[in-house]
């Protein structure tokens, strides 16, 4: 039965046991119908107000029953206001005193601090710093925090020098700064691997370019030297073949496959790729550059003079403008 | 299997991450030290960092070991109930006054006094307790004031969990060294936690603390930190300075320096392999007057029947000794292969080592072997017996890019076998020797850079090519070995040691701390 209707039940019971009280007649028979009916209000109400008892308040069972039947049949009325008083005071008195699992603190704030030892580092350029010993070696060791977020094509010679490093700890940083990029590099060609295995064909294409560009950048960052580099451009050439037999129209990767080729030393071979890919429209920029220094291993300078004029003026290659102007000052009484 | 147990030992080895759990050149020599002192019982107090990252033991304890007890340092218990405090305001001022001394690289009396103070008052209800430096709010004022003073990067979050983290092993060494059995001396293997541990135990109880240090442990840890991507930069782009390090990588290798200074102040006598690694001691704040070499010694008569199963033919095989991990830099061995291979085609390289340690690395390994297109020459051994695998080997070779005085070289020349070694450690001193005298025996193989896969290759071919060299390299290894190395030297020299140490405390008798501890214990 829902307390609604218990609590109906108890109020009109209480009502009839009022009304029964203020009867002018003082009959017993009639206090014992008033006894039965308010203790019938009480019994129903105190069910409704055990109900809504925190539980914690409500064991044990029938004695905290009995209890709050005893307020609301012996002090009618008021009784009942009396213990929901004392239930509310049970519940806020224990909370205010009670421990809180989490206190309030002041918001930590920032203040920007300075390091102290401003170490004369930038006087000194990083690799007279690194391979001079005279140098103490927490400078040194800091100057190699510094490589450590530098291209590796740019410090792969200065770090491969300081493996020679007679401080160990700066030999073994050099060691693992070359490490990290070159487990980068294979872990990606591992990953390509795999997924040639198993790869469509239309994937294929796209896969194998993506691991000649992947060998190549092994040799590229000077990651690899000796028989590795060798086996290491094989593999270049190897997946620039594979891609390319796929897509012959690809000029980029015909300039990937030319400069591999010239890599290997195979310099008829990188002229024939890097002609074809500027046949398929690379600009003069990107392949003139490579041709050129072909022709120049090849000791035709007028060509190189040649090659070197086609590239525009407007060629992104920035470090390249220095060359192109030098190439064009060859020529006499055509500078503009 | 139920570990032994005793009641007191004469001596407590402090190890960690080592013998008997985990196999290597330093457990090796563990090994041998104890069965080397049959007179002596030792405990075994084995510190680790999670249960997981062990498995069985890897060596039959000898019968001395009385003891062994193993504990490990992450081994965290969730859910334990929290409850704010407000702590000792005045032992943290302590605290701060002593990290001060710390950052401003002091030493006083002073400085020990606190260290002293501080290290006996860990204990659960004391100033410096856990529960206090996890959640009062004393410890809480500390750290954040310290933040705000001193860090350069600007998470409170990281920094905070950074302090707690790395602070927290301290209180599981407490609770070991509240627990360990007597011993009459200590002798740590490395500094680091092991190392703490000894100069805890030192300070509480008075009794000697022998360092002997294999690789330099700050060093290592330092090369750990330095590459570790766990370790988070917040600082934004416009805030860095490339040139200073990440400050919680900073914090870190703070951290450990420190607690190998500790163990260098503590300790009584500090042993190195070799001197290169006992300047780098006192470099990093070893007392010079307590330090001394020991170097590595070799069971002669043992080798001398590995060397007599030889036979007449140089075998083209070039082996690597040594666990499968990326200290040993097994891919320029493998890679030092391919150069082997294309000079002398029918060359085999073995790698005779675990490969358990880190299996991520030994895959790899495996991979460049297939990339390499050397399969038909490569063969991963696992772990071998050494009197088995050395009269079938022609050179060995080791290719680490950091080693202290390896064992393997040693028995190598011991057993008759010539060694091409990358110039780490002591390798060149080993191969080449040091000093007139010493460089006199001849060179017992090559020496090349680390990373040098090429050279390598090519040194490790000219040895098997040419047969003179290799004899000649054979006989100068066995004459340096059996005048410099023996391991009756070794021995004599800790018999020493030992003999002075724990005759220090039956002179003396315990300590009036020591009795202390113990009565408060029993």
């Amino acid at each position: 039965m829902s307390s609604l209707k218990l609590l109906i039940y108890a109020v009109s019971a209480e009502i009839a046991s009022l009304l029964l009280l203020l009867s002018r007649q003082a009959d017993l028979s009639l206090f014992v119908l008033y006894l039965f009916s308010h203790g019938l209000a009480s019994a129903l109400l105190s069910v409704v107000a055990w109900g809504l008892l925190p539980p914690r308040f409500r064991t044990p069972k029938i004695l905290s029953w009995v209890l709050i039947f005893s307020f609301a049949f012996f002090i009618p009325a008021v009784g009942l206001v009396t213990i929901l008083g004392g239930v509310a005071l049970g519940i806020w008195l224990p909370a205010l005193f009670r421990d809180k699992p989490f206190g309030l603190v002041d918001q930590p704030y920032f203040t920007p601090v300075q390091v102290n030892n401003a170490a004369g580092f930038r006087q000194i350029d990083l690799k007279s710093l690194l391979t001079t010993s005279r140098a103490p070696n927490a400078l040194r060791v800091q100057g190699m925090l510094v490589l450590k977020d530098m291209p590796a094509k740019v410090t792969g010679n200065l770090l491969r020098h300081t493996l020679g490093d007679s401080f160990e700890d700066l030999r073994l940083l050099a060691y693992g700064i070359l490490d990290q990029k070159e487990k980068e590099i294979t872990r990606d060609i591992e990953r390509a691997l795999h997924l040639l295995e198993r790869a469509k064909e239309s994937r294929r294409y796209r896969l194998a370019r993506r691991l000649a560009e992947l060998y190549w950048e092994l040799n590229y960052q000077d990651l690899v030297r000796g028989d590795i580099r060798t086996l290491t451009l094989e593999r270049a050439a190897f997946y620039a073949d594979m891609g390319l037999m796929e897509a012959p129209e690809d000029a980029g990767l015909w300039l990937l496959r030319g400069r591999i080729q010239l890599n290997q030393g195979e310099i008829g071979e990188a002229h024939q790729s890097m002609t074809f890919a500027r046949r398929l429209g690379l600009s003069a920029a990107k392949v003139n550059p490579w041709l050129a220094e072909i022709a120049l291993q090849r000791r035709q300078i007028p060509l190189v003079r040649l090659l070197m004029r086609e590239i525009t003026d407007d060629s992104q290659f920035t470090q390249l403008n220095k060359s192109v102007e030098f190439w064009r000052a060859y020529e006499p009484a055509t500078g503009g | 299997m139920s570990l032994p147990r005793a009641d007191s030992a004469d001596i407590c080895l402090l190890l960690e991450g080592t013998f008997p759990y985990v196999s290597g050149g330093v457990s090796s020599w563990v090994n041998q030290i104890i069965r080397g002192f049959p007179e002596y019982t030792f405990a075994c107090c084995f510190v680790g960092s999670r249960p997981e990252d062990y498995g069985d033991m890897k060596y039959e304890l000898p019968d001395n070991v009385v003891h062994l007890e193993v504990h490990y340092l992450h081994n965290f218990q969730r859910g334990a109930q929290k409850r704010s405090f407000k702590g000792n305001r005045k032992a943290y001022a302590d605290l701060r006054r002593f990290h001060e001394m710390v950052k401003d690289g002091i030493h006083s009396r002073e400085r020990s006094e606190l260290f002293s103070r501080i290290v006996t008052h860990l204990g659960e209800g004391e100033d410096y307790s856990e529960e206090s430096f996890l959640h009062s709010r004393a410890s809480w004022d500390y750290i954040a004031e310290s933040y705000r003073e001193f860090s350069r990067d600007p998470s409170f979050v990281d920094y905070f969990w950074t302090i707690r983290i790395m602070h927290s092993p301290i209180w599981v060494l407490n609770d070991i060294a509240d627990n360990l059995l007597p011993a009459k001396m200590y002798h740590t293997i490395s500094t680091g936690y092991a190392g703490f541990l000894g100069a805890m135990l030192k300070r509480r109880t008075g009794k000697p603390l022998l360092l002997s240090e294999h690789g330099i442990y700050t060093k290592e840890r330092k090369i750990d930190l330095f590459q570790s991507e766990w370790i988070s930069d917040n600082r934004g782009l416009v805030e860095k300075n490339n040139a200073e390090m990440a400050y919680f990588r900073e914090k870190w290798v703070n951290f450990f320096t420190e607690l190998g200074r500790e163990c260098y102040q503590a300790s009584d006598r500090i042993v190195a392999l070799y001197e290169r690694n006992r300047e780098r001691q006192m470099e990093d704040g070893a007392p010079p007057d307590r330090t001394l070499n020991i170097p590595n010694g070799i069971d002669l008569p043992r080798m001398q029947k590995v060397r007599a199963a030889r036979g007449e033919a140089i075998p083209p095989v070039a082996c690597l000794i040594g666990r499968v991990v990326p200290i040993k830099d097994v891919k320029t061995f493998l890679r030092a292969m391919r150069t082997l291979v294309n000079v002398l085609p029918d060359a085999e390289g073995w790698i005779a080592g675990p490969e358990d340690e880190d299996k991520e690395y030994a895959k790899e390994c495996h991979g460049l072997v297939a990339s390499l297109g050397l399969e038909k020459n490569v063969k991963f051994l696992g772990f071998q017996k050494i009197d088995e695998l050395l009269p079938k080997v022609g050179v060995i070779v080791l290719s680490s890019i950091s080693e202290a005085l390896p064992l393997v070289l040693l028995e190598g020349f011991a057993a008759g076998v010539p060694a091409v070694s990358t110039d780490v450690g002591s390798c060149r001193q080993l191969i080449e020797g040091l000093g007139e005298a010493d460089r006199a025996y001849g060179k017992a193989g090559e020496v090349v850079g680390i990373a040098d896969p090429e050279a390598l290759g090519n040194a490790v071919a000219s040895l098997l090519k040419d047969k003179d060299a290799w004899h000649q390299a054979q006989q100068a290894g066995i004459r340096r070995v059996e005048n410099l190395y023996t391991q009756e030297m070794m021995f004599g020299a800790y018999r020493d040691l030992y003999q002075s140490l724990v005759g220090d405390t039956d002179a003396a008798g315990p300590q009036e701390s020591n009795n202390r501890r113990r009565e408060g214990r029993h």
